[in-house]
């Protein structure tokens, strides 16, 4: 066996002994763990369902036709949102989410229809959490123009109008 | 020049300080750690589902890590011990957040070795209950556990 086969077998046997060692050394007493999280943006309704009388002051309950000002009607309902996310609304599903939102529906009677003028506000601001205690007031407003009730026919009317909410993004 | 390099002395000093080296790496691994976390263990990552705050369950995520001891019998008294980078050694905590959620999202951490042998693997869990984080503000959330084992 030549001296330089000899070298080569013992540079591969102490080579070898190098990758032990340094499995070895690989071994540690303490390790590093990662931990993480994302928490999304979301917000929801706290409060199922709500009604709103649109009327005039003056006539509670009803719509005085000879009125030159709007019948107007509110109510609420309350939110929650993700800590410091603000929401916005949609309503009957317009695809177009705003805050505040505001959408003409037809309410609906035996005697035909009327529009009336829909808004909903965040009137409670961005939210606090979505835990218990953290409720926010959404004010639900209606307006019936002149226009609108000067010429209908003597009835009830209504429609329920369904109240999306989302987080702006 | 040539001629010294392959010397019969030349190869005995290479061939010696080799082994020298592994020796030292040997004993630095064995000798003086009886418990470790193997190669390719010394780091790892957990990664919570994300966390609904509308629903807000308790959340658990693991994560496995392999560890030996030697003799195996060290097994037996070994500590495993953990530390949050900011909980602290009581509480894990997520920092984070957008803005910044001061409070942090609160975990626990839990540790349990199983298997046989002189490797075997050790089990991280951690679990965030709901009402630490139903409150939280929107974003990434992340902590460093460091783990540690004696001896």
């Amino acid at each position: 066996m030549s001296m330089r086969t000899i070298k080569n077998i013992l540079v591969g046997v102490v080579a070898l002994l190098g990758l032990i060692a340094g499995e070895a050394f690989a071994q540690a007493q303490t390790a590093n763990v990662t931990v993480s999280a994302v928490v999304p943006k979301a917000c929801r309704f706290y409060t199922a369902s709500s009604s709103m009388t649109i009327e005039h002051v003056a006539t509670p309950g009803l719509i005085d036709p000879t009125s030159l000002i709007n019948a107007t009607g509110s109510t609420t309902l309350n939110y929650r949102c993700t800590n410091t996310v603000s929401p916005r609304f949609d309503i009957d599903t317009s695809g177009v989410p705003a805050s505040p939102k505001t959408r003409t529906v037809a309410l609906t009677s035996p005697s035909g229809n009327m529009n009336a003028d829909i808004t909903v506000t965040a009137t409670g601001g961005a939210g606090t959490g979505l835990g218990a205690g953290n409720d926010k007031i959404a004010t639900i407003s209606g307006a019936i123009t002149p226009a609108n009730f000067g010429g209908a026919a003597p009835d009830t009317y209504s429609k329920i109008v369904t109240i999306g909410i989302e987080a702006i993004p | 020049m040539k001629t010294l390099l392959n010397s019969p002395a030349a190869i005995r000093m290479t061939v010696g300080a080799g082994i020298l080296a592994a020796a030292l790496g040997c004993a630095t691994g064995t000798a003086f750690a009886a418990c470790q976390f193997r190669a390719g263990s010394t780091t790892g990552s957990v990664v919570f589902p994300l966390l609904d705050p509308v629903t807000a369950p308790n959340v658990t995520a693991l994560t496995t890590l392999s560890v030996s001891c030697s003799p195996t019998s060290q097994f037996a008294i070994a500590q495993w011990t953990w530390t949050s980078a900011n909980g602290g050694t009581s509480t894990g905590r997520l920092a984070g957040g957008t803005p910044a959620y001061a409070p942090g999202i609160a975990y626990s951490v839990g540790i349990a070795v199983g298997g046989s042998g002189s490797n075997r693997t050790l089990t991280l869990t951690l679990q965030i209950a709901g009402p630490n984080y139903t409150n939280a503000s929107a974003g990434s959330y992340s902590d460093v556990l460091t783990l540690g084992v004696t001896p």
